[in-house]
């Protein structure tokens, strides 16, 4: 039942612009200390990670298998301090 | 009607009933989504497989040696496409017996090219010949007094039958003017109109060029020749367009994913970051903060176990042929 509820999560959101337009921002402004010229969201940040997560099914696809590039977004939002607490304040993120 | 035999549904007559299918689509998506979707009737998958019909000739033919009138027959079978995937397939798929994700991969078992990626049915580049006839006509201008459903049904088969990974199929197309031809097309609509659900047209280019880019190899250089054509202004326009309309539900998802954010995440992980990046920072934060608060959803895939198997199956594929980009 857990492991159901897990995988749930993880297929909810398959193509969706939310995910894919919070890598793109993370890719220019993730970096930007106390958000720069755009704050990022709690909410942004958890969807991110949630795609990101090697174990969802973001991973089985083609376009996006556990390669060089993949963990740039929050790579990115690492760099900056605020972004950096919005990324461990997201479940799943360590 | 069209799961008829050749002998009683000619291919004109099978054209003109494709396209009343693609019109109604335009006017009635949901409604067309639940019939072609249908479990007690013919459906789509059932136009595709009737034996002796007009499709199952043209299926049986060699694309390579495909006439004006095959490619027109193949771009009216794919005519009820877009305007399914323009709100999304959660909206279109509503009053279907079956769940969406079953549609959705209902879809990726059409007959031109390998939309699901489906090793076994890997096509390589049979389909190449016919799609640069397609291209040929859309450049010479051959669809241009056509009814938009056909249009739309000629750009949708350049976006399924570029998924296919062997045959040098995405660099033959890039070489044939592919991307010079959809840019050509763009340029006919203005972001207003690139960004609503009224013509389906523009979103089934970027549809197209979307697929091109994400079934791309990775040593076929795709950012010099997106970066050429003008693709970072052009999605700057279309975040930029879906603000300034306002109102998400009216906002076709395909044009923000493909025409957009696709192409922008490519262009950030590539040599020519910068430029990009500085582009966007000039155009300011308005329209992006606009997209990250109004997610639109394509397929939400909540029907979860047949869609993991399908990407693993296909993750398989792409490791054992060593295709695919990062």
């Amino acid at each position: 039942m857990r492991k159901t509820q897990k995988e749930m999560r993880y297929l909810t959101g398959f193509m969706e612009t939310g995910a894919s337009a919070t890598r793109v921002a993370a890719l220019v402004w993730g970096r930007d200390e106390d958000g720069g010229d755009l704050t990022f969201k709690q909410d942004d940040i958890d969807l991110l990670v949630e795609h990101q997560d090697h174990r969802g099914p973001w991973a089985n696809t083609p376009h996006l298998q556990l390669k060089e590039g993949y963990g740039q977004p929050l790579l990115c939002l690492s760099v900056s301090d605020r972004n950096k607490e919005l990324l461990l304040n997201s479940k799943g993120f360590m | 009607m069209l799961c008829a035999e050749s002998s009683k549904v000619g291919r004109e007559e099978y054209q003109r009933a494709s396209l009343l299918l693609g019109e109604m689509s335009a006017f009635e998506p949901v409604g067309v989504g639940g019939a072609i979707f249908c479990t007690d009737a013919p459906n789509i998958e059932d136009v595709w497989l009737a034996p002796g019909s007009e499709m199952a000739l043209l299926i049986a033919k060699d694309p390579g040696a495909w006439t004006r009138d095959d490619a027109r027959t193949a771009a009216a079978n794919l005519t009820p496409w877009a305007p399914l995937y323009a709100p999304g397939l959660p909206v279109t798929t509503s009053q279907t017996p079956k769940a969406e994700m079953d549609c959705a991969l209902t879809a990726c078992s059409e007959p031109f090219g390998n939309p699901g990626m489906d090793p076994s049915r890997e096509c390589g580049g049979k389909f190449i010949p016919a799609a640069r006839l397609m291209l040929d006509m859309l450049r010479a201008g051959e669809f241009d007094d056509q009814p938009e459903p056909l249009v739309c049904g000629a750009w949708q088969f350049m976006a399924w039958t570029q998924f296919v990974q062997t045959g040098g199929f995405q660099a033959a197309m890039l070489e044939a003017g592919f991307l010079d031809v959809a840019m050509a097309w763009l340029a006919r609509y203005n972001p207003m109109e690139r960004i609503g659900t009224k013509l389906h047209v523009p979103a089934t280019i970027l549809h197209a060029v979307g697929d091109w880019l994400a079934t791309a190899p990775a040593d076929l250089d795709v950012v010099g020749p997106l970066m050429e054509a003008g693709v970072v202004d052009l999605a700057i326009e279309t975040l930029a367009a879906y603000k300034m309309l306002g109102r998400p539900q009216d906002a076709n998802v395909l044009t923000v994913q493909y025409g957009a954010l696709e192409l922008l995440d490519t262009l950030l992980r590539s040599p020519e970051a910068e430029p990009v990046k500085s582009k966007l920072r000039s155009a300011g934060t308005d329209a992006f903060r606009y997209v990250l608060d109004h997610p639109l959803v394509i397929i939400t895939g909540k029907e979860t176990h047949l869609l993991r198997c399908h990407f693993m199956l296909k993750n398989e594929h792409f490791t054992k042929t060593g295709s695919g980009r990062t």
